[in-house]
């Protein structure tokens, strides 16, 4: 199989800082999700992907063309950039049919268009009204529109499922899943694995500018479960509490903290510490008075992966 | 569809999704009260000032230190800076650069759309300055209000092209288009010598003053002056133009731009 992405020791700097560092990585056609934790530099790879940048080094191709100023690929590629801009003074069956005719479509073709793809994103009863009135989540759902309005060959998303509610994320994921098997491929990114997780089997997770691991959602979990969960507890004694946990057989740490009566646990498996915590910590009677469970976010996964 | 069809094309549709919000925009509605200035000063000068000035020294003196040296330079800049920079500010500029359509359209349609304001905004002014100075005694010809209007329009067309250009190349870029047209120009342009040559105030004076226009030479501040015949003028002005246009259409077309997310 072709792929449609390919990038080869790319880096990407602003000044000092880092955005891409030496990513090496082939994207399949299909859904992907570009997995990593805020600053990892998922959005540096999108727009190098869109030809919005250029590499400060190595090499990209996006369906075999480079794409910085590159305007025939500009017309098989769709962008929903993560920023939250739209041209304020108009509704957003102008935005999409506007930005329609700047891909060549004469008036009377893109407004069907607009139209269409406003349906599809679920704002068909918005779309005559001025986006500066529209919520988060349906200026993001607008942004989402114009990327997919052209029939495009690739779509590029950035975040997209940020700030929707539950009913919108659901119509979204629909979405995605509708234009692959229109035989359109799309690239996601989040920060958030199981939101990728519910959309497709294939991820790219970078961290830090560089690609850490790419595969199947089930290869990735597998070095999830590695990673040990965290959980804080407060408790009027926290070294009886301590020391009734610490026999437990999937509690690996326990460290008393600097605030008084904080203690932090390392388990191995959050759903037994859950289940034998309220017994354990009753017949101790060390007076717990809070508990608050790491939320085994992306962060604290790539940074256990990374050491 | 080649660049060089796509190009007109592309300008044209970007002119068109952006003349009713550069019209509206605080730049313009500011520019109004600017180009506004003119005329008070020359209703104040003929009606309340006493008639000891005749209309056509008020309309010289006002037209030169005040619609040609203050309020075309600072509708130029005002209005030409935020052809590309309002769109990065924006963070909308994305858009149209993952289109199909040469970088430059973009640049070109938002310049276009701002020179058309600022074209009725000096439009108005000038014309407002001449009626209201014909209109008093020994007012200025005709012909003299039209080469003078025709003048402040090809100021307005270079300070705003001049502005946009540097829109494109400087983040902070409003600070040093004022720095140029404020400091820069009115220096060299207001000094005796050779020096005049170096500023655009220049070859704008030329177009009206040059040549056997004899009444502008009563103008205190261009004793010291010896302006060119304005076809010369003229010629140096267009090269300026088309010198910045170029600069504009490939500085857009090569710079990246980074917005924050």
């Amino acid at each position: 199989m072709t792929s449609i992405i390919q990038a080869e020791n790319l880096g990407r700097w602003y000044g000092e800082v880092v955005g891409l560092g030496d990513l090496t990585v082939e994207i399949e056609p299909g859904i992907t999700g570009l997995v990593g934790p805020n600053g990892a530099g998922k959005s540096t790879f999108m727009k190098l992907m869109v030809g919005e940048l250029r590499p400060a080094r190595g090499q990209l191709t996006v369906l075999g063309e480079v794409p910085f100023g590159n305007r025939e690929l500009h017309r098989q590629l769709g962008f929903c950039p993560q920023q939250d801009a739209l041209y304020e003074h108009q509704t957003g069956r102008q935005f999409v049919r506007d930005l329609l005719r700047l891909g060549g479509w004469s008036r009377r073709e893109a407004d069907p268009l607009a139209v269409r793809a406003m349906e599809r994103v679920g704002l068909e009863e918005a779309m005559d009204r001025k986006v500066n009135g529209y919520s988060k989540g349906m200026r993001q759902r607008t942004r989402l529109a114009q990327a997919i309005a052209h029939g495009p060959k690739l779509v590029i998303a950035d975040e997209p499922l940020t700030g929707l509610d539950p009913i919108a994320r659901r119509q979204t994921l629909d979405l995605f899943g509708g234009l692959a098997q229109d035989g359109c491929s799309v690239i996601i990114s989040s920060h958030v694995l199981h939101e990728v997780e519910s959309l497709t089997e294939t991820m790219v997770l970078i961290h830090r500018g560089r690609l850490l691991a790419q595969g199947s959602v089930r290869e990735v979990r597998r070095l999830i479960s590695h990673h040990p969960s965290r959980v804080d507890l407060v408790a009027r004694d926290p070294r009886r509490l301590a020391s009734a946990l610490l026999p437990l057989e999937h509690v690996r740490s326990i460290k008393l903290g600097a605030d008084p009566g904080s203690l932090t646990v390392e388990t191995d498996d959050i759903a037994a510490f859950h289940s034998s915590f309220a017994g354990v910590a009753a017949a101790a009677g060390a007076g717990v008075s809070g508990l608050k469970s790491d939320d085994a976010s992306l962060e604290a996964v790539f940074d256990y992966l990374v050491g | 569809m080649n660049l060089i069809s796509a190009l007109p094309r592309a300008t044209w549709l970007i002119f068109r999704m952006h003349l009713a919000t550069t019209a509206t925009s605080r730049r313009a509605l500011a520019g109004i009260l600017f180009a506004a200035v003119a005329p008070l000063f020359a209703f104040l000068a003929v009606r309340i000032g006493g008639g000891d000035d005749s209309g056509e020294s008020v309309f010289m003196y006002l037209g030169v230190l005040v619609l040609l040296q203050v309020v075309a330079p600072a509708l130029g800049v005002f209005l030409g800076i935020g052809a590309i920079a309002d769109e990065t500010e924006a963070r909308t500029i994305t858009y149209p650069f993952t289109r199909p359509i040469p970088r430059a359209s973009v640049f070109l349609g938002r310049w276009l759309a701002s020179l058309l304001v600022l074209t009725v905004l000096l439009l108005s002014s000038g014309a407002a300055v001449g009626a209201i100075t014909m209109g008093a005694d020994d007012p200025p010809s005709t012909e003299a209000v039209q080469t003078f209007i025709g003048a402040t329009l090809i100021a307005g067309v270079l300070y705003s092209l001049g502005a946009a250009v540097i829109g494109v190349i400087f983040k902070r870029g409003q600070v040093i288009a004022l720095g140029y047209a404020f400091a820069f120009e009115v220096m060299l342009a207001n000094i005796p010598g050779s020096a005049q040559k170096l500023s655009l105030q220049f070859y704008l004076r030329s177009l009206f003053a040059g040549g056997d226009s004899a009444d502008w030479s009563s103008l205190e501040i261009f004793e010291m002056s010896t302006f060119l015949e304005p076809a010369a003028s003229a010629e140096r002005l267009l090269t300026t133009a088309l010198i910045l246009l170029v600069v504009g259409c490939v500085a857009v077309t090569r710079k990246q731009f980074v917005l924050s997310s």
